[in-house]
């Protein structure tokens, strides 16, 4: 199957990597198909595009990158996933631009949680008071 | 919105496998207790609409803003590690 973007042109996906998210994404629960999209020029953000009407991507990063152990602040069956061999899953931040500033912030608070053994998807959001929302990258 | 009057320690159903009870009454909080399966989602509306927010303005951007921020971050992760 052949996907178009407006931003990152053709790209061939194949049943396989298409990702349910039976709820969608918050802000966009009409949203329920996506690909996860590697693009080399804006390493090491990956992009979760959605194949539904509306094409549109969201720039996502492993958030590894930036804390320690956040599979801890899981709820506790995901959590124990995520620590046995969690290879089957994967958990990806949300990264937002805002303004001239140019500041680049990552979300540790509203996780997307993609299960790729059944490939569906949710975001889940996370009840420690300390992980923020716009967390600086930069 | 159905609106119902409960007593401290009183509960409601919602369904059958919902449950929710007013555990304390303190001043103007309120503490519920909420019992659900586990593959139902239950969050504090204030934080679902942060995330929502984020979520939206994270689509603003495009490829382009984000090929800039990897370089910016790329540049800065090398001088810090």
């Amino acid at each position: 199957m052949k996907v178009v973007t407006q931003q990152f042109g053709e790209h061939d996906v194949t049943d396989e990597q298409i990702i349910y998210f039976p709820n969608g994404i918050i802000g966009f629960e009409d949203a329920k198909k996506f690909v996860i999209i590697d693009d080399e020029d804006s390493e090491p953000f990956r992009w979760l595009i959605s194949l539904d009407k509306k094409e549109f991507g969201f720039p996502v990063l492993d958030p590894s990158i930036v804390i320690d152990n956040y599979e801890e602040e899981f709820p506790p069956r995901l959590a124990k996933q995520l620590k046995n061999g969690g290879s089957l899953l994967g958990v990806f931040c949300v990264v937002t631009l805002k303004g001239e500033a140019g500041n680049i912030t990552i979300n540790l608070k509203g996780p997307i949680v993609v299960d790729y053994e059944n490939r569906e998807g949710k975001q889940i959001i996370l009840t420690a008071d300390e992980l923020p929302v716009s967390h600086p990258l930069n | 919105m159905l609106v119902l009057t409960r007593k401290l320690g009183e509960d409601i159903l919602i369904g059958d496998s919902v449950s929710v009870r007013v555990v304390s009454i303190e001043n103007n909080k309120v503490q519920i207790g909420i019992e659900a399966p586990s593959n139902i989602s239950i969050y504090r509306q204030e934080l679902v609409e942060k995330v929502r927010r984020q979520n939206q303005s994270s689509i603003l951007f495009g490829r382009n803003d984000f090929i800039s921020a990897a370089r910016q971050l790329k540049r800065l992760w090398n001088v810090r590690y």
